[in-house]
């Protein structure tokens, strides 16, 4: 059996393929990390010492966490509009 | 005869020239007991660890660190105690969720055991470099989640006398302590299936920290 889509059916499908690819690409930016991180060490030296220290920098890296959640309710938002914009007889 | 004497005064020379290197004592004016307190409100005392698995690795830093190190400088081995703590709280690897984990109770439990603490039982293998640097191995006892267990670890303490320098850190004569070792969290008590595969049974840390004897 072939399917075919209306107008309104190709725009869905156009828009939950962008907001997929965008949700991958998001989490693809910050490196495909498991969870989300919210802080980064970065290294500080005291040259007086001779000693060194983390200081924790506030980020916010997409983790698959919330990437793969988000890509779940984009698929099932789409599924559910393309099944509703279909065309009845 | 000559050849004699050049021979006692070159053995004398190589003596005295090897003697600092076998003292036990650092080369500072300070005398007597002299206690660090390894209180740092800034947080630059800290402690990291690291652990590799085939899943993730994961690394992190503690920074509420607490203790003391005493010793006599005159005699460094014989005479150094030193007892170091850690909260658990200030553990923090840079991920909220997993922190509450980590420090949650089926992992290091910090309602229960809100301390990792080490306590020196003897320095051993200790050698003095440049009047202030002793390398040595710090035997003792480690407690990770109630459960001790004694470790070795490779340690180094630079004594810093009183200085303008070291004026801008903190008052009074600085000891810089650097130790680095590994514990087992199964030996510890920590039972979760995700040993092994998400986070490695062996934990490395490195301890780094600046006491001062000025701090009570």
């Amino acid at each position: 059996m072939r399917m075919t889509l209306n107008t309104a059916q190709h725009r869905t499908l156009a828009a939950t393929a962008a907001l997929l690819l965008g949700d991958l690409a998001l989490w693809g930016a910050t490196g495909f990390h498991l969870l989300t991180k919210q802080q980064l060490p970065v290294e500080m030296t005291d040259d007086l010492l001779g000693t060194s220290y983390i200081v924790w920098k506030d980020v916010f890296m997409v983790g698959l966490d919330i990437a793969g959640p988000a890509a779940a309710v984009i698929v099932t938002l789409g599924v559910v509009l393309l099944r509703v914009l279909r065309t009845r007889p | 005869m000559r050849t004699r004497l050049a021979f006692a005064l070159a053995a004398l020379m190589i003596v005295a020239a090897a003697a600092p290197a076998l003292a036990q004592k650092f080369d500072v004016p300070a005398k007597g007991m002299q206690t660090f307190n390894l209180k740092d409100e800034r947080g630059r005392n800290q402690a990291s660890f690291s652990s590799k698995a085939p899943i993730e690795d994961i690394s992190g830093t503690a920074s509420g660190l607490g203790g003391t190190v005493s010793f006599d400088p005159a005699n460094v081995p014989g005479t150094i105690k030193a007892d170091i703590t850690v909260e658990v709280a200030s553990m923090k690897t840079g991920i909220d969720m997993r922190d509450d984990h980590m420090r949650g109770d089926k992992w290091l439990d910090a309602a229960k055991f809100p301390t990792i603490t080490f306590t020196l039982t003897k320095l051993k293998d200790a050698k003095i470099q440049k009047g202030t640097e002793l390398r040595g191995i710090a035997v003792g006892t480690f407690t990770l989640h109630g459960v001790p267990q004694t470790v070795q670890l490779p340690v180094t303490l630079t004594y810093m006398p009183a200085s303008e320098k070291t004026k801008a850190r903190a008052a009074g004569d600085l000891l810089v302590v650097r130790a680095k070792g590994k514990v087992s969290l199964t030996k510890a008590g920590v039972r979760s299936e995700l040993l092994g595969s998400k986070v490695s049974d062996e934990i490395e840390f490195e301890f780094n920290a600046v006491g001062s004897n000025a701090v009570k």
